[in-house]
């Protein structure tokens, strides 16, 4: 067309596009290091799943509509690029084609049908979409006029393409194929126009004009068409639709561990760290630069906070302002990182004690003005948590969400002993007595009385070691659990010993309430204690003991194999080594614990196990499965007070009650309190009965 | 012969029981005892204190120490200490105890021993007996200074009826303010009613009360006792009690004397916040109800029912 005017127009619009990205890659690399670059092949499948696939975009059946109109403008969008990029190189050279895609090939063909149809498609979806943000106007959405300004710059992406094909069309047919028109014309495929219904409407619109107006319009089509696109690129950064450019590789980069990123081990032994302040997270510049790309790429669509326990229950905690929150702290403090981050990598070749010391203080100057915890996040928002991690599984961009909180309340509580206090009685002991409650050490194994369970002490050989937890142990409620689950680990004769007085908490809340330092000293005391018996297999009931055991741990040198007692179970049923009757009367659900879901992965096996003892089929809940919702307990919420908006366990058990079901079964012992207690809130505990699937096993053994 | 001096542990005026407790021990251990009480108008406490088991009262008493300030309290024991040259200097186990002790030994350049259970006289030195490591193990402990300054732990020694003592009151010049912090105003968390942390008698109500109506019917009984009323967190999220009354895990941790639940099931989380309670009776119209587990006492009935009859009968006992 003009390759003068084409080459001014790229230089700009890439020139200035390329400023901004080295800027804002720049920030990302002065933040803390991420090992990201390992697993390959498993990175390109996340990204051919989760990000080209949009599998949390089109797979969650809650948000199938809205997720697949994102779809469908999404895969339009890919599809029209490769038309971009003809459009660019028709700017120098008047017949400029990509390969395969010319007129000799079938593909060009089907691709130019492919475009057509999508471009129809991304139109219509781009009305659906300012329609619903201005009619139906979803509450989890900010409806800002950078939403309506973007999606008024896609829909003129495919108008205009779709209208420089239009009049090229028009002009083909009045002119009679002048030579200076390049089309598509095949013996075999036949002309372009019979390809491309959409095209073929948009010049039947243009009708009317003739030859000379025609050609202005597809001039003015074409170059409104780039000039649209090199500035939607260049808007892109500057707000929410940064996520168009960084969703991809925050993908590719996303965490690979089973389920997410874990919690970072800290190093309770560098006293640097202390003096410094710098152990957990305090300080913007502290973010590794993944979580930097995870702010970058916060589209703010409020996946997260519709999930969010708390946030249904009126907490202050909305993952999106969070993440938005401390996207602008990030780039309030961008000078000071990029300096700090360089007068960092200079101390190494400094050699002179007083040199280092003075340039240490320059950095330690160099950090935010505001903490993170209380100046930029309410303390409210951050304890808020319960570590569910619903937010995560529906995040459609993987970010992670939980590990940076955690992180968070690690700053603020051990950098600054900032944490609510109803978890002293707790940590204390903790310390004193190995469990949360404060009682008696020596009264750990007092519930397997008579029941014949032999203790590790006696017994080193055998085959599991059955974890009882601090619930399982000493709540009355769960130690009910534990003496079923011994009845079912002798009806099938399997080779098991506790720890006795020896086990002592796994450290689960102490880590998740961001004390480190109490879970790594009961983490080692109990690494310890299972490398002195050389345990190998370990059962447990409690969804947070597996998790620690068999998450955590390794990052401490503790390596079993945890599994809780429900996959036990159901391979005991599956191998007829445990004969059940069929014979619990009424209708079961089932509640998802999420650190055994979610966490875990674990699903099926308690299903398949109540399918198996139950007369009717598990009813599920509204939420269920990956997106169940929590009870409240976990992220060391089990041992703090909840007193903004409603509680969290009455809004599961309200659930549970309008499923009318005659009773719920749990897998985890804080679950069980909470539902319980949620039953007994609502008057309905004699209506529902809340059980652990193991009493439901113990009490249909053959 | 040991001198003795005896810090008088005053709340609104009234000398507390603990002072009595301690002043008797001396005696028994045939100590040459002192007191000294600081405050405002406490000069009119002087019988009450000689009553107690003190032979000499030591006041400190002015319009400036109204209110309980740790420097000049603290100067106020210091001053009576170096006048009755005292070997032992015993705190009762209360907050102004636990804040003055510490301070008070700093100043004379004593040992301090907090929640001390025993004493006794081994060879020429005291050697006292406290728990230690969450009540784990006992410890016993050889004291190697002069003096001793120590926190005796609530309840570890008791009043005997046939101790007396004689007045011979010697006022204390009032200590100069304290510089770095002035206790302007103290507001009573507990309002009107008995502090729980305090209480002798701690009596919570439960699920069990069911209603306002329930919740009142313990509260009077409450009443009748002189006892701190607390609750489970069922009534607190009902919205039938404070939260500052709730008692367990993450609400107040209590040990009092005589713990009552009412109507309460006894969750752990609530176990948690009063197993350390000296004597725990429980009613509860369930048997099987865990709370019985660590009851002492227990009555198996309708709190309805029973709550009538107990203040019947504690009326009885009174008349």
């Amino acid at each position: 067309m003009n390759p003068l005017f084409m080459s001014i127009a790229l230089i700009m619009g890439l020139g200035l596009f390329t400023f901004t990205m080295i800027k804002k890659v720049r920030l990302l690399m002065a933040l803390g290091p991420a090992a990201r670059m390992d697993r390959m092949k498993e990175r390109f499948k996340s990204v051919l799943v989760l990000a080209m696939g949009q599998k949390r975009l089109v797979g969650r059946q809650k948000e199938r509509s809205s997720g697949l109109m994102h779809a469908l403008i999404f895969w339009g969008f890919c599809i029209l690029l490769i038309r971009s990029i003809v459009l660019y190189g028709q700017g120098f050279v008047h017949d400029f084609q990509l390969p395969f895609l010319g007129e000799h090939y079938l593909t060009g063909y089907i691709y130019l049908w492919l475009k057509d149809i999508m471009e129809g498609v991304v139109l219509i979806m781009i009305i659906w979409a300012v329609l619903r943000r201005a009619i139906i106007k979803p509450e989890r959405m900010h409806n800002t006029p950078e939403a309506y300004l973007v999606l008024g710059m896609i829909g003129l992406l495919m108008v205009s393409d779709l209208l420089f094909d239009g009049a090229r069309y028009h002009l083909i047919e009045i002119l009679g194929n002048p030579g200076s028109l390049h089309f598509f014309n095949n013996p075999q495929y036949g002309p372009e126009f019979s390809w491309t219904p959409v095209s073929v409407g948009a010049a039947s619109l243009l009708s009317g004009l003739g030859p000379e107006s025609a050609a202005q319009v597809m001039t003015f089509m074409f170059w409104t068409h780039i000039i649209t696109q090199l500035i939607f690129l260049n808007l892109l950064p500057f707000g929410k639709h940064f996520h168009v450019i960084t969703a991809l590789p925050n993908v590719f980069f996303k965490s690979l561990d089973y389920p997410h990123e874990n919690i970072a081990l800290l190093d309770m032994e560098n006293e640097d760290a202390w003096e410094d302040e710098t152990l957990g997270l305090n300080h913007i510049h502290q973010l590794t630069w993944k979580q930097g790309l995870d702010l970058y790429t916060c589209t703010e669509c409020g996946r997260c906070k519709d999930v969010c326990p708390a946030w249904v229950t009126d907490k202050p905690l909305n993952l999106k302002d969070f993440n938005d929150t401390l996207k602008q702290e990030l780039h309030v403090n961008a000078d000071k990182i990029l300096q700090r981050a360089e007068l960092t990598a200079g101390l190494e070749q400094l050699s002179d004690e007083d040199e280092i010391q003075s340039q240490k203080e320059t950095i330690q100057a160099l950090s935010s003005e505001k903490q993170l915890v209380g100046e930029v996040i309410e303390e409210d928002t951050l304890w808020a948590c319960t570590t569910c991690r619903a937010c995560e599984a529906v995040c459609p961009v993987t970010i992670e969400h939980v590990p940076r909180i955690i992180a968070m309340r690690q700053g603020a509580t051990l950098m600054a002993e900032s944490y609510p206090k109803e978890l002293n009685p707790a940590l204390k002991g903790l310390e004193r007595n190995g469990n949360p409650w404060g009682i008696g050490y020596d009264k750990r194994a007092d519930w397997a009385e008579g029941l014949d369970v032999p203790i590790m002490a006696d017994n080193p050989d055998v085959d599991y070691l059955l974890w009882v937890g601090c619930a399982g142990s000493f709540d009355d409620r769960a130690k009910k659990v534990s003496q079923s689950l011994v009845k079912i680990l002798q009806a099938a004769n399997i080779s098991f010993a506790i720890l006795g007085t020896e086990e002592k908490c796994t450290g689960d809340f102490a880590r998740r309430a961001g004390n480190e330092m109490m879970f790594q000293m009961m983490a080692e005391e109990n690494i310890e204690t299972l490398n002195k018996y050389k345990v190998k297999k370990i059962i447990t009931a409690c969804p947070h003991c597996l998790t620690t055991l068999k998450n955590d741990y390794p990052q401490l040198g503790g390596n079993f194999d945890v599994i809780h007692h429900t996959q036990l179970i159901h391979d005991l049923i599956k191998t007829k080594k445990l004969r059940l009757k069929n014979e619990t009367q009424g209708t079961i659900t089932y509640h998802d614990p999420c650190y055994l879901g979610r966490y875990n992965d674990v699903y099926d096996a308690p299903r398949q196990i109540l399918n198996t003892v139950s007369f009717s089929r598990v009813s599920e809940l509204d939420r269920n499965a990956k997106e169940s919702f929590c009870c409240g307990a976990g992220g060391g919420r089990m041992w703090m007070e909840e007193t903004i908006g409603t509680r969290i366990n009455r809004e599961r058990t309200s659930e549970i009650i309008q499923n009318d079901v005659s009773s719920v079964a749990v897998g985890c012992p804080f679950c069980l309190t909470m539902i319980e207690d949620g039953l007994k809130e609502l008057g309905k505990e004699e209506a529902v009965s809340t059980l652990d699937i193991a009493e439901l096993v113990a009490k249909n053994l053959e | 012969m040991t001198k003795i001096l005896v810090f008088a542990d005053i709340k609104q005026g009234e000398l507390k029981g603990s002072t009595t407790e301690l002043l008797s021990k001396a005696k028994q251990m045939g100590a040459q005892t002192a007191v000294v009480a600081v405050g405002n108008g406490i000069q009119e406490l002087t019988p009450k204190l000689a009553d107690a088991g003190s032979d000499t009262q030591y006041l400190a008493d002015d319009q400036s120490l109204e209110l309980f300030s740790g420097g000049p309290y603290a100067a106020a024991v210091v001053d009576a200490a170096n006048q009755f040259e005292a070997d032992i200097i015993w705190f009762g186990f209360s907050e102004s105890g636990k804040t003055l002790a510490p301070r008070v030994a700093a100043q004379l350049n004593a040992a301090c021993a907090s929640e001390i259970t025993d004493i006794v006289w081994e060879g020429d030195k005291h050697e006292i007996t406290r728990p230690a490591i969450a009540n784990k193990v006992i410890q016993r402990l050889k004291i190697n200074t002069e003096r001793l300054v120590a926190v005796v732990r609530a309840g570890a020694f008791e009043a005997a009826p046939d101790i007396s003592g004689t007045e011979n009151p010697i006022q204390l010049s009032a200590p100069p303010a304290d510089l770095k912090a002035v206790i302007r105003e103290l507001i009573s968390e507990a309002g009107n009613e008995v502090d729980l942390a305090d209480a002798d008698i701690v009596i919570s109500v439960g699920r069990g009360a069911k209603d306002q109506a329930g919740v009142d019917l313990v509260r009077e009984l409450a009443q009748d006792l002189n006892a701190g009323f607390g609750s489970s967190r069922a009534m607190v999220d009902g919205g039938f009690m404070a939260h500052n009354k709730q008692v367990g895990q993450t609400g107040k941790i209590v040990a009092p004397t005589l713990y009552m639940a009412v109507g309460i099931s006894g969750a752990i989380q609530h176990l948690a916040g009063m197993n350390g309670s000296k004597v725990i009776l429980a009613v509860n119209k369930d048997p099987e109800a865990p709370i019985f587990n660590v009851a002492d006492y227990g009555i198996v009935g309708d709190l309805f029912e029973v709550v009538p009859i107990l203040r019947d009968e504690i009326k009885a006992l009174k008349a």
